[in-house]
This record gives structure tokens, C-alpha cells and sequence, in this order.
């Protein structure tokens, strides 16, 4: 839009104007004819049928993650990154059971964080098969179903989360109009250190609201609509869902 | 003066009130000379205001050819202003729904990515970075929004800190629409208030009415940048407003009368919000309700709002 000089006093006084003379001629309108109301508005748009067929719920797909096998600095002859399957190295590899912190980690995974209750690495991941994970009773899963690893442990979030009220989604509220894509738990928890990052906030607010105010009321407030606070960009918002639903979710989620 | 429930019937049957008539009555009234006078610097900016724009009938009163013409209209125009091919939409509400909105203070960790994405959606105005949504920050045990602060600008969340986005609660009983001098405000049936843009005098005493400090007052037509205008816009929601209307959240409505979730729901990073139909049984919102320790903003008010806040046990 082409960005319009300021409108001239006088135009803005014209403007006021015409509102005050609208305003004053409803208010004599009523108290003459006494008489108001406006017709219904347009017919209202009829529900889906009963029973109509409902739009999948789709996991959002993560795009880094073991999956395979760990990412490698490697490329194959059509220059896609190699992954070595976790199985490459552990097949033949006495397991440590007993670990449980990423500082121990010396010859191999250096850096990695531990900051979840006190597990141990192989309550979640697999002894017999480095290539999946494991559940409680034994089950192996694969690295792309986590969310039944994380609600065994975490029940209350899991059913928030299939009653939709932890873990957000796109898409649609009406699913005989549309598709759903949820969050997957690790796209905001990293399994090995699960809170919650924080984020610098996105930009504030400039409006005539803040004007006179630390935050309180300011709504009768005539000064100028800008006041001109300097602008911070949003930082990395790390685990924001993409805008538009994605269409090649593996799986299907629940409800 | 009151809305009545059933306009048709308090006025007799009639067409309701075009704004010719309540020109016409004026002009009556205050004696046509004065009414003249006062309506004289209009000459100076017709160019601004087609004569279609200044007599656009009511809402509520425009038959579905009127509508069409209108939204044409209204399309037209804005090509003609910013050289951006619009789609207006004017989706009436569906039958059997009726919204609702629930917000997890233990989740909400006051990013002002709803904000932001209000923001975009909603086509406002740049250089004020308006939006619907304000978060505020409060200290953890009190729930008084207004000794919160809306203008942080440190990494959130803080220990000793939650945060609470605040915005239109379409409320059941609102008082913004009661105060309306000429219904340019109304609750529509599926529960979401909305302003007729065209319609609304620019009284401000909805935004004086309102407790929650949701409406907003276009002190400049919002001035956006021809590549970041929202295409997809609503009559009664995102399009380019007008100078000198009252404006506010209308839960998206061109989205979410499609079905779709709100604007400011798809991009919250933490899933601290829920949206849906309180009317389906079935719905995440009712599961909140009938699960959740939910308050709402005000209860001794008795504005009956639609938005619902909660922490987890
Ligand atoms: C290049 C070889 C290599 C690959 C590939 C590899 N690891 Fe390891 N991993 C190791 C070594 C070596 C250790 C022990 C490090 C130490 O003791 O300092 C280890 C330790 C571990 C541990 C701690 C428990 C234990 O048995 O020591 C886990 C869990 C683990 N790896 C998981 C994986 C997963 C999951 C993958 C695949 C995504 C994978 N690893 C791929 C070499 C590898
Ligand atoms: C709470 C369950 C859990 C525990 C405990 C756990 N992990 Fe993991 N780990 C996972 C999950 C889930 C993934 C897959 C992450 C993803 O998909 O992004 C993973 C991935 C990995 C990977 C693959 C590389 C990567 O980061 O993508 C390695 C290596 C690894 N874990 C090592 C360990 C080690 C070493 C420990 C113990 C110090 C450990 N894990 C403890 C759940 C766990
Ligand atoms: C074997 C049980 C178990 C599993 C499996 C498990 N967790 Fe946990 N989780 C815990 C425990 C124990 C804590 C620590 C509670 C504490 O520190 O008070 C915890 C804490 C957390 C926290 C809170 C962290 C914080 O610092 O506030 C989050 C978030 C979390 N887990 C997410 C996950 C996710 C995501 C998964 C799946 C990848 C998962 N958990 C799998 C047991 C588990
Ligand atoms: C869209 C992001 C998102 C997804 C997906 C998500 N969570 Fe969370 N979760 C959060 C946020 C945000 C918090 C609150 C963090 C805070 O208060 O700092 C949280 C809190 C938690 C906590 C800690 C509760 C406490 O009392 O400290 C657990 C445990 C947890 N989530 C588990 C899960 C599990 C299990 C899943 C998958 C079923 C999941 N989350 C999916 C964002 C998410």
C-alpha cells in the first residue's frame, strides 16, 4: 500500500464531522421515532451433515532426529547427508546400563545434555536394538512414535494433549471441513532435557495504550497513536509450528 | 436505549434504519441548514469516501445481491488503493456453533507470538504494530490484569512471573454493545461481536464500555505494506479498515467460519490455547470446561464471557 501522507488537519476535522453529525442524527432519529434495530443479516450456513467423513489428524513431521541413524558430516555419491544406523557402532557393544548422565560420555555423543529426572539412557532407549527406543514394559518403538514413550511417564500431559490442550496444532477446529497437524512432544521438549526454553519475546506493542502507563489502564488517553519504541526483532522461536499444515505427515495421531 | 432481540418486530416490520433515513430525520431536526453546514467539508474529501461507501446500508439490512455488490465494492476499492488483489468474504455463522476460546496460564510462557500473528493476520497497521492480543505480565499469585505490564521486553518466561494475553472475551453480555448509539456493534449468533465498519460513527464509548480494554480506534487508516497485505479477508473481520472506526478481535472469523482455527491458536509455539465449538459436546474446548478449573476475566461483572482462562493442576 502506498504509505499516504499524514491526513491534513482539516481533513481530520471533516472526518470528525461527519461522525459527530452521524452520531447527532442517530440520537434524534431515536428520540424522535423512538424506533431502531437492524434487519437479521444473512441466513446462516448450515452445519456439516451428521456423521460427515472427518479430516485426518497428522503428526507434524520432525525433520531432524535420529530416524535412520545418526547424522554424519558424510555425503553419498547424490549428496545427500549419510546416516549411520546407532546399530553401526552398538551391535557388539556392552551396553551401559547403569548411565544416566551425558557428561560421562567420553569417547563418543560428547556434549550431549542430561537433564531429565534421573533417568538412565537405556530406560528409553533400546539395549537389544540402538536403532529404537523402548517402553517401560519392553516394547521396542521407533524413533518417529514417540509419544507413547513420553506419556507413559507423563499421563496428565498425554491426556491434555489428546483432549488438544497441551501441545497446540494447526489446522482445522472443524475437521468435516478440514485436516489437523499436531505437535509431536520433542518438537518442544528435547527428550534428554525436557524444559521448556525460553524465548526473547516478539515485539511489544506501540500503541496509545502504553502512552501513560507501566501497563495499567489507558483508555482514555487522545495522544498520538505512535510513540515510537524502538523495535526488537523476534528472536529464534525455536519450536514455533510451521504457518501452513503440513501434507506429508507420516502418521496418524489420535483424536 | 436498548438492542432488542427481535428488531423487526420493535420496529414494526420496516426496513430498519438505513443511514438515509437517520440523515433524513437529522436533517429534520436540526434544520436543514445547520445539517448542511455540518456536512459541508465532506466536499473536501470525497475523493477519500465514494458516495457509495457514505450511504453503505447496515449490515444486517443488506440483501444477498446488496452483500455481493458490496463485497465487490469493497474489492475494488482496495485494488484500486494498494494495488493488491483481495478476496473479501462475508461467511455468516454456522448453525448449531457457537465459539469458544480457552487460554493455559501454565503454559503461556509470554512470547507475543499470538500477538504477532494477530498482527499479520488482521492487516494492522504497521508503524503502531497494533494487534487484538496484549500480554500481560503479572506477578505469579495475582490475577488483577491491570497492575500487569504489556511492554517487557526480557526473555520470558521469568520464575517469578505468568503471563496472560488478553482480548475481546465476546462476551454473552457486552456491555461495549449495549452502548452502541447506532448498533455498529452486535453479537452475532454464533457468539462473536463484531463491528460494521461502514456503519460505526467512531463515538469510542464501546471502547470506554469495555472492561477488558480489547477495543481498538483506527486513529489512521492502518497503513500496510502492499506485499504484506492479508488477501484473505472478512467484511466484518481483517479487511483494511477505515479511519476513525472502533475495531477488535472477531475470533478470525473468516477462518474460523471456514472451519478453521484462529490466527493467533496456529502460532502460539506452546499450545496454551484452545479453540472450538461449546455447542459440540465432543469439542477440546468442552473438555477444558468440564475438566479444568476455568475462570474467566471479571466474573463479578457479569459480562458472561466466551474466554476462558486455566492452569493445570
Ligand atoms: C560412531 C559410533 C556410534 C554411533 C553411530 C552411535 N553411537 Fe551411541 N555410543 C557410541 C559410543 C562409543 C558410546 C559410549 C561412549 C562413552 O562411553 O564415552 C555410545 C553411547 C551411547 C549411549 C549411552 C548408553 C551406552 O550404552 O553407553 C546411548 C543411549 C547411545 N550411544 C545411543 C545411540 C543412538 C540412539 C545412536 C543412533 C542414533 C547411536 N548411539 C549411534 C558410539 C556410537
Ligand atoms: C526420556 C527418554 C530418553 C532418555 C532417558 C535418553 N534418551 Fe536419548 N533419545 C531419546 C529420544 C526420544 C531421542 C530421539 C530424539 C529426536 O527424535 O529428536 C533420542 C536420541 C538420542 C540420540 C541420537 C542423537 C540425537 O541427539 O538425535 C543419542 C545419541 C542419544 N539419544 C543418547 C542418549 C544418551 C547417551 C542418554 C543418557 C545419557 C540418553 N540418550 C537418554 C530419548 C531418551
Ligand atoms: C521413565 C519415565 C519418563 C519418560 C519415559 C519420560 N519422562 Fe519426562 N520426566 C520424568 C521424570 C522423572 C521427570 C523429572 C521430574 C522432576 O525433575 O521433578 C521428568 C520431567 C519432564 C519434564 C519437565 C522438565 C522440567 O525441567 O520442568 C518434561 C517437559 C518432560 N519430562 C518431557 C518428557 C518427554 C517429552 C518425554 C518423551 C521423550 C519424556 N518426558 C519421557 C520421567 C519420564
Ligand atoms: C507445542 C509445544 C509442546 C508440545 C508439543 C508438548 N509440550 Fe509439554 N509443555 C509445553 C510448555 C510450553 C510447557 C510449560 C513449560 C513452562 O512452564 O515453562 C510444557 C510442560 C510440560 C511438562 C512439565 C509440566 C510441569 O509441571 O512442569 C511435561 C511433563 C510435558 N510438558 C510433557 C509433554 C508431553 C508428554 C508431550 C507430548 C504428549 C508434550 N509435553 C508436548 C509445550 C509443549
Amino acid at each position: 500500500m502506498p504509505h499516504p501522507p499524514a491526513m491534513p488537519a482539516a481533513l481530520r476535522l471533516a472526518q470528525h464531522t461527519r461522525r459527530v453529525v452521524l452520531w447527532t442524527a442517530a440520537l434524534a432519529l431515536v428520540a424522535t421515532a423512538g424506533c431502531n434495530g437492524a434487519g437479521d443479516g444473512p441466513p446462516m450456513q448450515k452445519p456439516s451433515a451428521k456423521g460427515a467423513p472427518l479430516h485426518p489428524v497428522t503428526y507434524r513431521p520432525r525433520l531432524s532426529g535420529p530416524g535412520s541413524g545418526l547424522q554424519t558430516d558424510l555425503k553419498d555419491h547424490h549428496g545427500k547427508p549419510v546416516k549411520a544406523p546407532c546399530r553401526s557402532c552398538h551391535d557388539g557393544k556392552l551396553p551401559a546400563r547403569k548411565r544416566n548422565t551425558g557428561t560421562s560420555l567420553k569417547a563418543f555423543h560428547v556434549g550431549l545434555t542430561m537433564q531429565h529426572g534421573r533417568l538412565s539412557c537405556l530406560t528409553c532407549h533400546n539395549a537389544d536394538n540402538y536403532d529404537t527406543l523402548r517402553l517401560a514394559d519392553s516394547t521396542p518403538v521407533p524413533f518417529d512414535d514417540l509419544m507413547q514413550l513420553c506419556g507413559q511417564c507423563h499421563g496428565p500431559q498425554k491426556r491434555d494433549y489428546d483432549h488438544g490442550s497441551h501441545g497446540g496444532m494447526t489446522g482445522y477446529w472443524d475437521r468435516t471441513k478440514g485436516p489437523r497437524v499436531r505437535n509431536q512432544c520433542v518438537h518442544c521438549h528435547d527428550p534428554h532435557a525436557p524444559a521448556y526454553v525460553g524465548v526473547v519475546p516478539g515485539p511489544r506493542p506501540k500503541d496509545r495504550f502504553l502512552l501513560n502507563t507501566s501497563g495499567g489502564h489507558g483508555a482514555g488517553d487522545h495522544g498520538a497513536a505512535d510513540h515510537g519504541a524502538a523495535d526488537h526483532g523476534a528472536a529464534d522461536h525455536g519450536a514455533a509450528p510451521p504457518k501452513k499444515p503440513a501434507t506429508h505427515a507420516p502418521a496418524q495421531g489420535g483424536h | 436505549m436498548s438492542i432488542s432481540d427481535d428488531p423487526v418486530q420493535q420496529q414494526g416490520g420496516g426496513d430498519g434504519v438505513a443511514r438515509r433515513t437517520v440523515l433524513k430525520a437529522a436533517g429534520a431536526t436540526l434544520g436543514a441548514a445547520a445539517f448542511a453546514k455540518a456536512l459541508a467539508p465532506l466536499t473536501t474529501w470525497a475523493e477519500d469516501m465514494s458516495a457509495d461507501e457514505f450511504l453503505q446500508k447496515h449490515y444486517k439490512e443488506l440483501s444477498p445481491a446488496e452483500l455481493k455488490a458490496t463485497l465487490a465494492r469493497i474489492e475494488a476499492d482496495t485494488k484500486k488503493d494498494t494495488g493488491v488483489d483481495v478476496t473479501l468474504t462475508a461467511d455468516a455463522p454456522i448453525e448449531g456453533v457457537k465459539f469458544g476460546y480457552a487460554l493455559n496460564l501454565s503454559i503461556c510462557i509470554g512470547c507475543r507470538m499470538c500477538a504477532e500473528a494477530c498482527h499479520e493476520e488482521n492487516n494492522h497497521d504497521r508503524k503502531t504494530h497494533n494487534s487484538y492480543i496484549r500480554v500481560f505480565e503479572m506477578d505469579k499469585g495475582s490475577i488483577d490484569f491491570a497492575k500487569g505490564t504489556v511492554d517487557y521486553v526480557h526473555p520470558v518466561p521469568r520464575d517469578d512471573k505468568f503471563y496472560m494475553p488478553v482480548q475481546c472475551q465476546h462476551c454473552d453480555e457486552p456491555p461495549c454493545v449495549d452502548v452502541c448509539p447506532v448498533e455498529a456493534t452486535w453479537k452475532e449468533k454464533d457468539g462473536i461481536v463484531v463491528v460494521d465498519y461502514d456503519w460505526c460513527i467512531g463515538c469510542r464509548y464501546c471502547e470506554a464500555a469495555c472492561p477488558y480494554h480489547a477495543r481498538r480506534f483506527n486513529w489512521h487508516a492502518p497503513e500496510v505494506p502492499a506485499k504484506d497485505i492479508n488477501p484473505d479477508q472478512g467484511l466484518l473481520s481483517n479487511r483494511i479498515r477505515p479511519q476513525g472506526v472502533m475495531e477488535k478481535c472477531h475470533f478470525c472469523l473468516h477462518r474460523t467460519r471456514k472451519g478453521k482455527m484462529p490466527a493467533c491458536l496456529e502460532a502460539c509455539p506452546t499450545g496454551a490455547r484452545v479453540f472450538g465449538n461449546l455447542l459440540d459436546p465432543k469439542s477440546e474446548i468442552r473438555w477444558v470446561l468440564e475438566n479444568k478449573r476455568v475462570f474467566v476475566l471479571k466474573e463479578e461483572l457479569g459480562t458472561k464471557p466466551s474466554f476462558f482462562y486455566f492452569f493445570d493442576e
